[in-house]
């Protein structure tokens, strides 16, 4: 074993450069996998803490109104009470409903508190969440009471054990009845504090007895064994139409989806599993761009070995035998390769998480982890062991021993290769670049708003209060020069309701209200055509877009009627359909309400703005806020950050091809410099023979650039097309789309060619430099 | 042993025909040693590859042990070539990162003969070979004589009825190279076909019979006065 260390090592310094280069190419490769596999591994493990994670299931429902989806509904509360009665392979039930964050006191201490549940009183014994006090099975039994975690049990009594204390919530007093550890991290359910659901009996009857109802409730079933899901969902959807006369107007699709596929494929800002496909196939990419890295600076080194081959088959060594040597030999480098990518992937992963808006553990005792890196191992030295034991098993005896072996060093397959690499690398870098063009050009576009200086943020308690303060404020601050309020920021979405013409009431669509101050079309100096909104502006009339303005069907739409939630509304006035997401094609029909001062809710934005944006404007509205209200905290943030976020996706997708592109061209780069370093060693006799006669130093030199030089034109023009296609399709997903000329093209082309100049550049020196009569005379 | 009737062996390439073997008759019975000479290019090496069943020829018969050889596939050429035919080079042919006992095991690790066999063949051959205390060295570690007499250790190790040794005193002093021929002399005492490929007179004098090739034919045979 020592000895095959000692020639392994000895086998390694022979050409230290070449099998570094091959190593950290691998290296590279394998870590992307690793640390892939790992953000893969960690979202697969979401949920399966739960005792009986197999058998939960999620409740979602379609509804469709001729054939168009409408608003979002979940199944009602009678629903999920009812459903295991009726049915035998329903196991249990449980019901949860999000709360919005709202101000919890303790005495004299208060906190915004987010992550509040409403939920089933079974909710601690369906799902498994360990409890650091309290009994799981009872803790909700009673009205009134309440299950927090452990940081916010620190948060608002300073300590664990609580139980039996009472904190305010929305005028209810509600007693402590347990305290958990934090939810894990891989919980699709991310709360803090739960109670029973009954507790908002008081508020609306109807979240107890309804069958259909909107989408702040999630149902959760524990199936039995072998139950057929789609039998069972129509059996559901026949219960709905049974139970609910309204349902009888629309199709209804019940599906039942297990927790891995709510997690993975339901994300509401984009699926999961979709960025962890992207990912995977860059990362496999990446992989593969090593392996042929690493196969073509393995040929040329095995070319120096050929002798060994030769003498293996004349001594009645197989095809396959050789193959198998050459597996062997690769193995080593991979597993070493492996377990320095380990190393690397280890010290990463929060720069991934990072990079990525992910929060992946390394997790040393998985077994997934071993199994995937096993068949990365597998599959590494597969696909870089196959070219060069096929080419160099294939050579004849004869050919190798004559020494005609080594004359077909510089293989087309190797050209090819390098080639492959650059193609690869070129696209990634001419489509990260079209996709920096289309998301600044879209991000300097006018929106249709001015959403510049504008800080806005929600409060918890008491907003009438907070919003008259900040306009009184504004009066004498020169910081702050305006000051609105809206049920929603621009960017936020809250489907309103069904709209449909005075004359056709049947052709119902879906209309987004924002009910906003009257102030809101100044603030955000929206134009607007009719009447702006007043202190007397009577009840039900609104401003519509000129979206919803078409689909109602009225050409002159001022002074005329639509039907809004089932009741006549009027039309005052009418604004530009604003383009908040540049994403969508269509302009969505909106809908605006004023709303007096003494009816701001908890949920509506205050927007405020200032004189330009800066981290001190944010911490004087903080700071004016404190001295309104001391013990609570608001969270101000600029509007301009949630219209950069709207292309959140967008981004990440473009930070997962940036770092592709870095690593592919670093690997192609590296490939490149190794092919170089090997040629001039190999093409040092044609290098002296030419300079004997004749040739220059610059004319050597000119030589070897232009052979390294030729692939990449030849790789530039490949990856042209191939580019072209994948931004175009990059920018179809987009309503505006940037005109990106030739200049990202000839951009890429002198960067590449610039970097690979500098890669053969010391090799260049070097083959030109090569003293001819040294290496004749050797010869 | 060996018959070879009108062998031809011709080299093709888009542009030049090269004849190597020109319809080629070439006879050796069993434990002869038969010394092949001949100017560069006359087809010597073309010659020793066919002989070692590590070409095929165009045309012409050739019988190794009275079995037709020459439209063999390179599979089945392999299969009568391990264990039958041992192979010793100018260069010697030594793999650099085998140590010495490896590179005299290469042989036997394709013939069915289990771990502690082949090692006792492989001490064996090389104390034969006066080079047993080298066992563990490496071939860059020797000097070129003890070199070829690793490559003929190799070659004899598995018993094999015919040595091809292609001018295997071409890289040596002339100490060294009496050592090889004295080697190979013993082989062929021993009852082992020896066909040597040579330009040296001196190497020829240990031939049974001396083969002069000229542009892919034998012009002159001789045989060695007794």
């Amino acid at each position: 074993m020592k000895r095959k260390i000692t020639r392994f090592i000895d086998d390694f310094k022979r050409d230290l450069l070449s099998n570094s280069i091959s190593i950290l190419g691998l290296t590279i490769g394998l870590t992307t996998v690793i640390l892939t596999s790992c953000w893969a591994i960690y979202e697969n493990s979401y949920d399966r803490f739960n005792e009986d994670y197999h058998k939960i299931y999620c409740v979602n429902i379609r509804v469709l109104h001729k054939g168009k989806e409408m608003q979002d509904h979940t199944l009602g509360s009678a629903y999920y009470l009812e459903a295991p009665k009726m049915m035998p392979e329903i196991e249990s039930a449980a019901m949860v409903c999000e709360r919005n964050a709202t101000l919890v006191s303790y005495g004299n201490k208060k906190v915004v508190q987010d992550g509040i549940v409403a939920v089933s009183s079974n909710f601690f014994s369906f799902f498994t969440y360990p409890f650091l006090y309290g009994d799981p099975c009872s803790c909700l039994e009673k009205i009134n009471q309440v299950v927090i975690d452990r940081n916010t049990a620190i948060k608002i009594f300073g300590v664990l054990d609580v139980i039996g204390k009472h904190i305010e919530y929305h005028g209810h007093r509600l007693q402590v009845s347990g305290v958990i550890e934090n939810m894990p991290r891989n919980s699709h359910l991310r709360a803090h504090m739960f109670f029973n659901r009954k507790t908002l009996y008081k508020f609306n009857p109807n979240w107890l007895d309804s069958w259909l109802y909107n989408d702040m409730f999630a149902t959760y079933f524990k199936l039995s064994d072998k139950v057929d899901k789609d039998k069972l969902a129509t059996k559901l959807a026949t219960e709905v139409y049974a139970h609910c006369e309204g349902a009888k107007a629309f199709k209804l699709e019940v599906f039942l989806q297990s927790l891995r596929v709510q997690h993975l494929y339901n994300n509401m800002d984009s699926s999961v599993a979709k960025q962890i496909y992207t990912l995977s196939l860059l990362s496999l990419i990446i992989l593969i761009i090593a392996c042929v890295n690493f196969s073509n600076v393995f040929i040329s080194i095995s070319i120096l070995d050929g002798k060994k081959v030769a003498l293996y088959k004349l001594y009645g060594a197989s095809r396959g035998h050789i193959m198998y040597l050459y597996f062997k030999k690769v193995l080593v480098y991979v597993v070493l390769s492996t377990a320095m990518a380990l190393c690397v992937a280890y010290h990463l992963i929060p720069l991934f998480n990072e990079l990525f808006h992910v929060e992946v553990a390394f997790q040393f005792g998985n077994y997934r982890l071993w199994g995937l890196l096993v068949i990365a191992i597998l599959f590494t030295t597969s696909v870089s062991v196959l070219y060069p034991a096929l080419w160099l098993s294939n050579y004849s005896i004869i050919d190798i021993l004559s020494g005609r072996f080594r004359k077909v060093g510089k293989s087309v397959l190797q050209y090819i290769f390098m080639i492959l690499q650059f193609v690869i690398s070129i696209a990634f870098m001419i489509y990260v670049m079209g996709m920096e063009c289309q998301l600044d050009f879209i991000a300097g576009r006018d929106v249709g708003l001015n959403k510049d200086n504008v800080i806005h943020f929600k409060v918890a308690n008491k907003p009438t209060r907070c919003y008259e303060y900040f306009l009184q404020t504004a009066k004498s601050n020169d910081h702050i020069k305006e000051v609105c309020f809206a049920s929603t920021i621009p960017t936020s979405f809250i489907r309103g309701n069904m709209a449909s013409p005075i004359t056709d009431k049947e052709n119902q669509f879906l209309v987004e209200e924002k009910r906003v101050s009257e102030n809101y079309m100044d603030f955000f100096e929206i134009e607007v055509v009719g009447q702006r909104f007043t202190g007397s502006t009577p009840d039900r009339s609104v401003m519509v877009n000129a979206s919803l303005a078409q689909k109602l069907n009225l050409k002159d739409p001022l002074k005329k009627q639509f039907f809004f939630g089932g009741s006549k509304y009027t039309i005052q006035g009418v604004v530009e359909s604003v383009h908040y997401n540049f994403t969508d094609r269509i302009q969505y029909p909106v809908l605006y309400s004023p709303v007096d001062p003494s009816e701001i809710k908890e949920h509506f934005s205050i927007m405020i703005r200032v004189d330009e944006e800066s981290k001190e404007n944010l911490q004087l509205v903080n700071t004016i806020w404190h001295q309104l209200e001391p013990n609570l905290d608001i969270y101000p943030s600029y509007l301009s950050d949630s219209f950069g976020r709207l292309y959140q996706s967008q981004k990440d997708q473009k930070r997962m091809f940036t770092t592709a592109m870095v690593f592919a061209f670093l690997l192609s780069i590296l490939g490149m410099f190794a092919m170089a370093n090997l040629s001039v060693v190999m093409r040092q006799r044609e290098f002296a023979i030419r300079r004997v006669n004749g040739a220059t130093s610059k004319q050597i030199f000119l030589l070897q650039w232009f052979t390294f030089m030729k692939p990449i034109i030849i790789s530039f023009v490949i990856a042209l097309p191939i580019a072209y296609f994948f931004i175009e399709r990059f920018l179809e997903g987009f309503a505006l789309k940037v005109d990106l000329g030739v200049g990202i093209y000839i951009i890429t082309a002198l960067i590449v060619l610039f970097v690979a100049f500098m890669t053969v550049l010391y090799q260049g020196i070097k083959a030109s430099k090569t003293n001819p009569i040294e290496i004749l005379r050797y010869e | 042993m060996i018959k070879m009737n009108s062998i031809d062996k011709i080299f093709r390439t888009e542009e030049i025909e090269t004849v190597a073997l020109n319809s080629i008759d070439f006879h050796v019975a069993k434990g002869e040693f038969v010394a092949i000479m001949g100017p560069s290019g006359c087809g010597k090496s073309t010659l020793m590859n066919i002989l070692g069943l590590l070409d095929n020829p165009c045309g012409g018969s050739y019988q190794l042990k009275s079995q037709e050889v020459s439209k063999l596939k390179e599979r089945e050429r392999t299969k009568h070539r391990i264990g039958k035919i041992g192979f010793v080079f100018q260069n010697f042919n030594l793999i650099d990162d085998l140590t010495v006992e490896e590179n005299v095991d290469l042989p036997l690790e394709y013939l069915s003969i289990s771990r502690s066999e082949r090692k006792r063949l492989v001490a064996e051959v090389l104390t034969r070979m006066n080079i047993a205390h080298r066992a563990k060295h490496f071939p860059k570690q020797l000097s070129g004589g003890q070199q070829q007499r690793v490559a003929i250790a190799r070659a004899v190790v598995s018993s094999p009825d015919l040595i091809l040794a292609d001018e295997p005193t071409g890289n040596l002093d002339s100490k060294n190279g009496q050592e090889v021929m004295s080697l190979l002399t013993e082989l062929h005492k021993e009852g082992t076909t020896v066909v040597m490929v040579t330009h040296s007179d001196r190497d020829v004098s240990y031939a049974d019979r001396v083969v002069h090739i000229l542009d892919g034919k034998v012009v002159v045979e001789k045989f060695k006065e007794v």
